[in-house]
């Protein structure tokens, strides 16, 4: 058993399982690159998960019911009882998913793929907290997020951006081109809110000193892109389609380049260049680096990472496996805190899902202020210790500890650092924990254990 | 719940603080003025809260109209839901006041989009909050009732929040031990010496079970405690969710109203002598249709109401304008129009409440050229 087999289980992959640590510590990079494949994203478990185009069509035929008359806002008015057995079916859709990706987190094989996934949902936040991508967020993440994580950076940002529930959460599906004749017709226009966010959440950020004017383009040239509704027939009924008589049409220019495309292609070629932007590889390694190492990474390991992804053209798998090589990520002091996801499916794979959750399920995402799909706002969740841990939110990670050590209280508590941490137990939580009072106060102090707690 | 000691919401709000420009020595509670603002997520019917005595509001809306005979006259044209009872007596004694048909620049009808930009006051995208503007502006302290901090109190002023234990607490010695163990560990060591100062018992039931009367009146009262003692936050802030009546509206609108009612006298009580100098803000990101929808509710609008209560409130009265119900004067030919700009009552009440600079207002708080709502003060 070597710290490299604890590290890859639980700062790479989503925290040992009993045995875990043994059974990696081979080889525990070779562990991680064989996780790089089309098969771990295909293992998700969604076959009972209904695809984003069913929930828009099944949506677009409560609408035909409506009876208040068709409004131009971003929200489109829909009969209340209509509205009211659509909203059941969006609770029991997003319940459904989160059931789904709780239940994976416990049990995938290849937690590193995983973490990686959610890493890139993160990064293409679509929130479930909008009315209709409550129904839309999961199938997002196993449709746009799920199969493109191992391509390039620009063929994930296309499948994300493109999807219907991020054309739908910032809005893009209702822009129109400020000069169409639609626009003219029925006072609708321009909405900035996905070029804006994809450059500065997605791709270059600001650092790029990108101005209202790039902004404004890049959203005229996204116009046209939206979701099919019932006027452009059933077959194209929720998916995403590009519709030209809302395009505004004409050269755009972005960042000092001119883009004379025509059609949807032009917003295509304009995302390409945002992609192989340096500042895009800048903040796509200091993220990952972020993510994986501390919340104040190493420069060295975000120069690597920055590298990678500029002379690989953004390619992902080389991206990762250039982090798999760094020394720095293996670096024996764990220092990211863990989130409240984190920390829940950690213990999970630990101690098992009912145990972790034991029907509070709602109380412990709605304390710990992390329920799957739910990030406050496209930028996603936070992801610096400063973030997660305060006064309130420690507390709250201690009284979860405490219910589950009063619910199971033959857990052993000196197995558990075993199976879960190995060589990353530190003296002072053996100790801790063997000094404990009891079998339960034992399991409060493992579980909160600073070395548990970080990653 | 045990009172909450001065150190204990110092050493809280110390954790928030580490970001903060604001030097501590200015920033602890030199001013016994308390401003705290209520969002009613989803949207609440203020036609329904405050009905207009008028020819157009019957037909409009007889259909969900509370019985006349219950409804509550200010004898100004105006009349309060019938659950809504000591804000009537408030509203008497000169201690609330209503400002109809207000609305933030928000003009679609998204509560997504609608919270964010009442919580930011600024364009699409914008990443901090005007109240922890506000508390960058005044530099006071922020402190808000909930699980997780609201986007209006997000950003680079002192601000935390607080909830009550969703599970049991841990025992005393259990703390102890794990205060030994993050020994050296910053992290989790400022952090939990800071949670254990935190009060124990009472307020153990959820904030989010219990039904509307028993949250709101929870988290309305948590607040008013919070802020009572000396020295405590300046500022506050609490979300009461669940108030997108789009069917059913009267019987769904009832408990709510009575929570909203019930929960201002025991925020009244909490605060003790501290009422005197406080003002509420309790307003939606928005207002619903003025006229009742085929399944006895109302849809998402523009014209909302705010109503301020608190002993610092210029009460008794209705401030700003009345656009009317006639079918000329309704916003896109069905919401109440948006005579009032939210943002110019905020910053009514940021100045003369709190005493936040003009320009500072201008330029930082509430960007945009809004003017101050004049006398929401005494």
């Amino acid at each position: 058993m070597s710290i490299h087999s604890a590290i890859a289980t639980n700062r790479f992959g989503l925290g040992a399982r009993p045995g875990d640590i043994d059974a990696v510590a081979d080889d525990p990079p070779a562990w991680l690159r064989e996780q790089l494949t089309e098969d771990a994203a295909e293992s998700y478990p969604a076959d009972s998960l209904i695809s984003a185009r069913e929930h828009l069509r099944s949506f677009y035929d409560y609408r035909l019911t409506r009876s208040a008359r068709n409004q131009s806002g971003s929200e489109p008015q829909v009969d209340p009882e209509a509205a009211a057995r659509y909203l059941r079916d969006a609770r029991r859709t997003i319940v459904q998913e989160i059931q789904a990706r709780t239940l994976h987190g416990e049990s995938t094989d290849t937690p590193f793929h995983e973490r990686l996934t959610r890493f890139w949902s993160n990064h293409f936040t679509v929130s479930a907290r909008k009315f209709l991508t409550t129904t839309l967020a999961g199938a997002y993440e196993r449709e746009a997020i799920r199969p493109n994580i191992l391509g390039t950076f620009e063929a994930l940002a296309e499948a994300a951006i493109f999807h219907p529930a991020m054309l739908i959460y910032l809005d893009n599906w209702q822009s129109v081109g400020p000069s169409t004749r639609p626009a003219e017709r029925r006072e609708l226009g321009l909405n900035e809110n996905l070029a804006r966010e994809v450059m500065e959440l997605h791709t270059v950020t600001p650092a790029s000193g990108y101005t209202q004017e790039d902004v404004t383009e890049f959203a005229k040239a996204l116009t046209g892109w939206t979701v099919g509704n019932p006027r452009f027939g059933q077959m194209r009924k929720g998916e995403t389609l590009f519709a030209g008589p809302i395009h505004e049409s004409g050269t755009r220019t972005v960042l000092g380049k001119r883009y004379t495309q025509s059609g949807g292609q032009q917003a295509k070629a304009i995302l390409h260049d945002l992609c192989a932007h340096p500042d895009t590889a800048k903040s796509v390694a200091f993220k990952l680096a972020r993510h994986m190492v501390a919340d104040e990474p190493p420069q060295s390991l975000i120069s690597k990472l920055e590298v990678s992804f500029r002379t690989s053209g953004g390619d992902l798998t080389a991206l990762y496996e250039t982090l798999i090589d760094a020394p720095e990520a293996w670096e024996a002091e764990p220092r990211k805190v863990k989130s409240p996801d984190e920390l829940l499916t950690s213990t999970s794979r630990l101690i098992g899902l009912n145990r972790t959750l034991a029907g509070d399920a709602r109380d412990v995402f709605e304390s710990f202020a992390q329920s799957p799909f739910t990030a406050p706002s496209p930028e996603g969740w936070p992801d610096t210790a400063e973030a997660w841990i305060g006064p309130d939110s420690l507390n709250k990670r201690i009284e979860w500890a405490g219910r589950i050590a009063e619910r199971f209280p033959t857990l052993d508590a000196r197995q558990i650092l075993v199976d879960g941490l190995g060589d990353l137990a530190t003296e002072t939580t053996r100790q801790a924990v063997a000094r404990a009072e009891s079998g339960s106060q034992a399991l409060v102090l493992a579980l909160m254990s600073p070395d548990f707690q970080r990653r | 719940m045990s009172a909450l000691s001065r150190r204990t919401l110092l050493t809280l709000l110390a954790a928030a603080g580490s970001a903060s420009l604001v030097p501590p020595a200015f920033a602890q509670g030199v001013s016994d003025r308390r401003f705290i603002f209520v969002i009613l997520r989803g949207a609440m019917d203020g036609l329904a809260a405050l009905i207009p005595d008028d020819r157009e509001t019957e037909g409009l809306r007889g259909a969900i109209l509370p019985a006349e005979s219950a409804q509550l006259d200010l004898g100004n044209g105006f009349r309060l839901h019938p659950a809504l009872t000591d804000l009537h007596a408030l509203y008497g004694a000169s201690e609330a006041a209503f400002v109809h048909a207000v609305a933030s620049p928000y003009r679609d009808r998204s509560h997504f989009d609608g919270q964010d930009v009442l919580e930011t006051m600024g364009p699409a995208g914008t990443r901090d909050g005007w109240l922890n503007r506000a508390l960058q502006a005044g530099g006071m302290d922020g402190l808000a009732v909930g699980y997780a901090l609201p986007l209006a109190l997000k950003g680079d002023g002192r601000a935390t929040n607080w909830s009550p234990p969703v599970f049991d607490a841990a025992p005393a010695d259990t703390l102890e031990r794990l205060a030994d163990l993050y020994a050296g560990d910053p992290v989790f060591a400022a952090p939990l010496a800071m949670a254990r100062s935190l009060p124990e018992q009472g307020m153990s039931a959820n904030l989010s079970r219990g039904g509307p009367v028993a949250q709101y009146r929870q988290a309305l009262s948590a607040i008013g405690e919070l802020m009572a003692p000396d020295g405590a936050p300046g500022v506050g802030m609490v979300s009461l969710d669940g108030w997108d009546t789009h069917a059913n509206q009267p019987g769904v609108l009832q408990t709510r109203l009575q929570g909203l009612n019930q929960g201002v006298v025991a925020l009244k009580d909490a605060l003790g002598d501290r009422w005197a100098s406080t003002c509420v803000v309790m307003c939606s990101e928005f207002g619903r249709t003025a006229a009742a929808n085929g399944t006895r509710g109302t849809d998402h609008g523009t014209g909302g109401l705010a109503i301020l209560a608190g002993g610092a409130v210029a009460g008794g009265r209705m401030h700003g304008d009345w656009p009317g119900l006639a079918p000329g004067a309704l916003h896109e030919g069905r919401d109440l129009a948006p005579a009032n700009d939210l943002a110019g009552l905020l910053k009514g009440v940021l100045r003369d409440h709190l005493g936040l600079d003009r320009a500072r207002l201008d330029s930082l708080v509430l960007p945009g050229g809004a003017r101050p709502m004049d006398d929401l003060i005494i």
